[in-house]
């Protein structure tokens, strides 16, 4: 059965990620996926943290290597974001059931582009449900 | 530190259970158990909810004896401290060890310690100088091998008992002492102590409310505090310890009878104990009673020697003398060779040796209390010697 989350994060038209303006609205369908793979990415991953009823850790390395201050090129980038997304991914795949439709059911996530700008990075990113794919830009401040 | 940290995470995931659940069945259409919603207002509910619950029962288990006694680390310091209230009972804070050091020099030079100065033992406990000190070399006393020596009081860094250094334990001064030889304890130290634990103050509250009589540990206490209440004598003791009343320690230390610990707060009377031993079903039962006086309890002592030889030997008459006393007490020994030097004549014999002495109070056993009593000690002394009591 479709549900629909609570919005956090509001895509775009030109597909950048900004903060909800807290106005309660919903997001569904691979919106959703896209939000749930964006908390999962930008989550520190702490085996301590409880699980929440999940068979394994939640999150991924990818902020934790940031803010520790390796990521000084974009191969840094790049290198970080391939383990963070399997990370990722195993996570968001860990709370799918088979009664999930399959436009809500996370395929891949593919780092396109990163774009670094004074005081933000950009990461440009494709993620892809087993029905669809779209492009998002995620912003990261880096000061 | 993370709040999660502290959870059982086993609750972390009930409380999920519960609020996602209820959430999901309140909006069968809303995404619950996954993504924004459950990660980010379920998880940090659960979390917190489950933070509640642990506070929660760390505050009953607090609030509760036999929960404290079975495990004392979990229960809550404050809340202990509140329950204590309720039965007059408080938490000893922490002291620190306190004593006198000698310090030995080859010649008499000028000494000067400056305030804060530090002295630490083989073991490393460390010892601080409160006053500044400032001697000439006239101040200084000569010992009987040729050395010269002052005394200093300290006191311990930290709080606890294991800084109670015993006599003669050598410490080595962190500053520099002209023509330094020796620095030792120059008596057994006293006054440190940790900061009573739960199972201290849990166990305190116990004995007050435990039935007065002789068949247990609690009942003895309680009959001991609380004999003279309406006098006000004893209901501010800090602490007994009671060997004795059937447990093995009993067997261990005294074949034939129970022995009772008193230790004395500051500010109470040790004349006080009289009132304690003249109760009326103390002697009969042939308890021992051993008194342990918190702070330091000086009687001012002179006495008098008169014999014909060398100070050797009138050391060895004050100190039988000392050793004779009925009450046990013991003399600090480096303030009773200081008073016999400073009338020891050139040729190194005594003829009349006055003593200014302090007696400490610190070990007594039965019938203590008579010490301090000036007619009574004058009526102990021995043939060649005459003491008063100032």
């Amino acid at each position: 059965m479709s549900t629909y989350d609570l919005e956090v994060w509001t895509i775009t038209p030109d597909g950048e990620m900004i903060a909800s303006a807290g106005t309660g609205g919903r997001v569904t369908g691979i919106k959703k996926v896209a939000q749930r793979y964006m908390i999962a990415l930008l989550q520190d991953l702490n085996p301590a943290k409880p699980k929440l009823g999940r068979r394994q850790p939640y999150g991924s390395g990818f902020l934790h290597t940031m803010k520790s201050g390796e990521m000084r090129t974009e191969m840094d980038v790049m290198s970080a974001f391939s383990l963070a997304k399997v990370q990722a991914r195993m996570a968001i795949q860990d709370e799918e059931t088979d009664e999930d439709p399959p436009e809500e059911r996370f395929k891949a996530s593919h780092l396109l582009k990163i774009e670094v700008t004074p005081g933000v990075m950009k990461l440009h990113i494709r993620i892809e449900t087993r029905t669809d794919g779209i492009d998002v830009i995620y912003p990261i401040r880096t000061e | 530190m993370e709040l999660f940290e502290n959870v059982d995470p086993a609750a972390v995931d009930a409380a999920y259970e519960l609020v996602a659940g209820l959430v999901q069945e309140k909006h069968p259409d809303l995404e619950a158990k996954k993504g924004a919603l459950s990660e980010l207002w379920c998880g940090l509910h659960a979390i917190l909810q489950a933070d509640n619950v642990r506070r929660i029962e760390e505050l009953r288990r607090s609030l509760c004896l036999s929960d404290v006694l079975d495990d004392p680390d979990k229960a809550d310091k404050k809340a202990v401290d509140a329950l204590a209230s309720n039965y007059g009972v408080s938490r000893r804070p922490p002291s620190y060890a306190y004593g006198d050091l000698v310090i030995t020099l080859s010649h008499p030079f000028v000494i000067s310690i400056a305030e804060g100065a530090r002295l630490t033992t083989d073991d490393g406990l460390e010892f601080i100088i409160d006053k500044t000190l400032r001697l000439s070399a006239d101040d200084l006393d000569k010992n009987v091998d040729g050395h010269y020596y002052f005394l200093v009081p300290v006191r311990a860094a930290e709080p606890g008992y294991v800084y109670q250094l015993a006599e003669d334990t050598a410490l080595q001064p962190n500053f520099r002492i002209p023509g330094y030889v020796s620095c030792v304890a120059a008596c057994q130290f006293e006054g440190g102590h940790e900061e009573d634990t739960n199972d201290d103050v849990v166990v305190a509250i116990m004995r007050t409310f435990a039935t007065p009589g002789f068949g247990s540990a609690e009942g003895l206490e309680h009959l001991i505090r609380y004999s003279r209440d309406a006098d006000g004598h004893f209901t501010d003791l800090r602490q007994f310890r009671i060997v004795g009343a059937g447990e093995p320690e009993m067997e261990r230390d005294d074949g034939f009878g129970g022995k009772v610990d008193i230790h004395i707060a500051e500010g109470h009377k040790v004349q006080d104990l009289q009132h304690f031993l003249d109760q009326p079903y103390i002697r009969p039962l042939g308890m021992d009673i051993k008194v342990l006086v918190a702070e330091p309890c000086w009687v001012d002592m002179e006495i008098d020697i008169d014999t014909e030889g060398y100070q050797s030997e009138a050391v060895e008459a004050a100190t039988k003398y000392v050793n004779s006393l009925p009450v046990g007490a013991m003399l600090r020994r480096s303030k009773l060779v200081k008073a016999i030097n400073q009338v020891l004549p050139e040729d190194g014999t005594v003829s009349h040796v006055r003593m200014e002495a302090k007696l400490q109070m610190t070990d007594w056993k039965s019938g203590a209390a008579e010490i301090i009593d000036p007619p009574k000690i004058a009526a102990m002394t021995a043939s060649k010697i005459d003491c008063r009591v100032r």
